[in-house]
């Protein structure tokens, strides 16, 4: 079955076709919201109520452009509704630095290690570095879908970059001093 | 060894191929809940609302060809006789071309697909065939059904092998074009309108090749609109700000449900006229000016909301009318009465005089209708009135509306009828300034119809609260049962009011 038809059984409600839909796209959209969010549990539910958004909401896709873009930005919006309910983007301080260039070694580094890392950094700043760097929105659309100034956007990049730097330094002096 | 590389690359390289497949629970989850809406989903089937549409698109063909049509044939068999004898002729044409193609080839008319043109030919002869099939199919007509069945058993398999590209189609279309100036040359028999009529057939054909090639041809389409997308996807870190925004706030409003009940008490000014010259009132005022005030209609009408686009409404206004009837003579001396014994225009045909009035003594008459030379001085002095017919309705419209713009700011067309009660007919005659209510009207039907067509604007104050603009135009329909000339009334409102969504 083509996607278009997957789709339009979908807007039906057909429960086969929905079932089909996410078995396609769940890993995909699973991976985006591990990024996006604390940990595990959190991203789990994200996909769950991105889904149900996605399902309730297909007809309102036009068929234009990606549909899996589409699923993507409704993964996205969830994730950051979560935070806008918390209300956690006025509560980081806001210090702005400087963005210097942030270079690290290009050995092997774990992926699940690197997940780890962005989980583990502050709400805002992993916002920020995956709507940046994983999505590649701008620094003015993020300040837009976040309410922020772009200045803060960009001051919260460099900081999450700062974190994660470290912890990857941090992490490869660890191994070295093990296999020493 | 290991080179320095920016901390963005290390991310988007290792997490370009991240690939997680969550927990089983996760989809039993979406599941559960999927089940709630479907169950709300369910309570108006899909059937439901195309029936709906169906039954709004019957009405309109149904009162659009009472109103234009007036013959009894009814289009449907005309058409399918015009598709046979289209079939016919295009088999003539196919013989002729295919004697023709030598010397079509040396006119140089086609490029290429020359070659293939006998067989495009065939094509659009077989094309015209499956529309023929399709449509008896449609209209159960049995008689042709054996015929064009057999045929069309062969022309599918060949349409769906052969015909894979749209471009044979636009080379049949211009094919037949050329096979119009070559028959004109060889076929003496066919008439410039027959051959006409035949391309015009061919045409329509071929686009009825290309509509059916699309669904054959869908996979193919399919493969390639994926591709696409697959390039949509990598194209999307472009993606527009706006749209971000836009889905963000999309988010917040999926929260809300659908809204699906509203009610909206409205008021319109309405303006009752007829399409054509005449009177409902007796045919010597068929020529005289008619004029209306504008009179107000009030009401309420509650809408059920099918989807995001469609909603059925049914409601209940009252609404009330005046036409006058300029330039009429009333004549109550007993001195002229007389008169009414030898002029047919003493009592008017459609109107039932109260019985306080004296028959005999009131004579009403179109200026125009006495001649100057016939008339004594007397009445040519005399000042003339006007005639006012009052009549009024209990409304109750039940009509289909359709969303054009969902915005903030929406546009909606809706259609379909109202069932007119009468609940108010009176006749006055306005002379020398003075309404003396002679009477009612006896040709107005208790009960009447109006097709209804309106578009409407509305701008929602709230996400409960609409405020609404819709011009309405209402033809009506057997509102009257005797009337002379061309007396076709209809009337005009500008509907205005809130809604209330719940």
């Amino acid at each position: 079955m083509s996607l278009k038809e997957l789709i339009n059984q979908c807007k039906e409600k057909d429960a086969n076709a929905q079932s089909q839909l996410y078995k396609q796209y769940a890993s995909k959209l699973f991976s985006l919201c591990l990024k996006y969010s604390k940990n595990y549990v959190e991203a789990e539910d994200n996909l769950q109520d991105a889904f149900v958004t996605i399902f309730n909401k297909i007809e309102q896709y036009k068929q234009k452009g990606s549909f899996e873009g589409w699923m993507k930005r409704i993964a996205i919006n969830t994730a950051l509704q979560r935070y806008r309910q918390v209300g956690v983007f006025n509560i980081i301080d806001e210090n702005t630095i400087e963005d210097v260039s942030v270079e690290v070694d290009n050995d092997e580094v774990d992926l699940d290690f690197l997940l780890q890392i962005i989980q583990d950094l502050p709400d805002r700043y992993r916002l920020v570095f995956n709507l940046y760097v994983m999505d590649g929105f701008s620094h003015s659309e993020i300040s837009k879908m976040l309410d922020i100034s772009t200045g803060t956007s960009k001051s919260n990049l460099a900081r999450a970059r700062q974190i994660l730097k470290q912890k990857i330094e941090n992490y490869k002096a660890n191994l070295n001093s093990q296999s020493l | 060894m290991s080179d320095k590389k920016h901390i963005d690359r290390l991310f988007q390289e290792k997490f370009k191929d991240f690939d997680v497949m969550p927990n089983e629970a996760v989809w039993e989850g979406i599941e559960a809940r999927l089940e709630k809406k479907k169950k709300k989903q369910r309570i108006i089937p899909i059937w439901w609302q195309l029936g709906g549409v169906a039954a709004a698109i019957v009405l309109m063909f149904a009162v659009g060809n009472m109103l234009i049509n007036n013959n009894p044939d009814t289009p449907i068999i005309v058409n399918t006789d015009k598709q046979q004898s289209d079939d016919t002729k295009n088999n003539d044409i196919d013989k002729a071309s295919q004697k023709d193609t030598t010397q079509i080839a040396s006119e140089d008319i086609i490029d290429s697909n020359e070659n293939n043109k006998s067989s495009t030919v065939n094509e659009t002869e077989k094309a015209s065939q499956k529309q023929l099939y399709k449509s008896n199919n449609k209209e159960d007509i049995v008689a042709y059904q054996n015929l064009t069945s057999e045929k069309s058993k062969e022309n599918r398999t060949n349409l769906t092998s052969k015909n894979n590209n749209e471009n044979a189609i636009k080379t049949t279309v211009a094919s037949t074009n050329n096979i119009k100036s070559n028959t004109t040359d060889n076929l003496e028999i066919k008439s410039e309108s027959e051959i006409n009529e035949i391309i015009n057939s061919s045409t329509k054909s071929a686009t009825t090749v290309a509509s059916t090639e699309k669904e054959d041809g869908k996979t193919e389409e399919d493969k390639a609109s994926e591709i696409l997308k697959e390039k949509e996807i990598k194209e999307e870190k472009g993606q527009d700000i706006e749209e971000a925004i836009a889905e963000a706030k999309k988010i917040n409003e999926e929260e809300k449900e659908l809204r699906r009940w509203s009610i909206a008490p409205n008021v319109a000014p309405v303006y009752f006229n007829s399409l054509g010259q005449g009177s409902s009132i007796d045919a010597q005022f068929n020529d005289n000016n008619t004029s209306s005030d504008i009179s107000m209609s009030y009401g309420v009408k509650g809408s059920y909301a099918v989807n995001n686009r469609l909603k059925v409404t049914a409601g209940i206004n009252r609404v009330s009318f005046n036409n006058t009837t300029n330039d009429v003579i009333a004549l109550s001396d007993n001195a002229f009465a007389s008169r009414s014994s030898n002029s047919s225009n003493g009592n008017l045909e459609n109107v039932k005089l109260n019985s306080s009035v004296n028959h005999a003594s009131l004579m009403l008459l179109s200026r125009s209708s006495i001649s100057n030379n016939t008339v004594s001085e007397a009445i040519n002095t005399l000042q003339t009135g006007n005639l006012e017919q009052r009549f009024g309705f209990i409304e109750i419209p039940l009509e289909v509306e359709y969303r054009l713009v969902d915005k903030k700011l929406g546009v909606n067309l809706s259609g379909g009828f109202s069932t007119l009660l009468l609940n108010e007919n009176e006749i006055f005659a306005d002379v020398n300034g003075q309404s003396t209510q002679i009477g009612e009207a006896n040709n107005l039907r208790d009960t009447s119809f109006s097709a209804n067509f309106g578009v409407g604007v509305d701008y929602s104050l709230t996400d409960k609260i609409n405020i609404n603009l819709e011009p309405k135009f209402k033809y009506q329909i057997n509102t009257f049962n005797n009337t002379s000339g061309d007396f076709r009334p209809f009337f005009i409102g500008v509907y205005t009011g809130l809604s209330f969504k719940f």
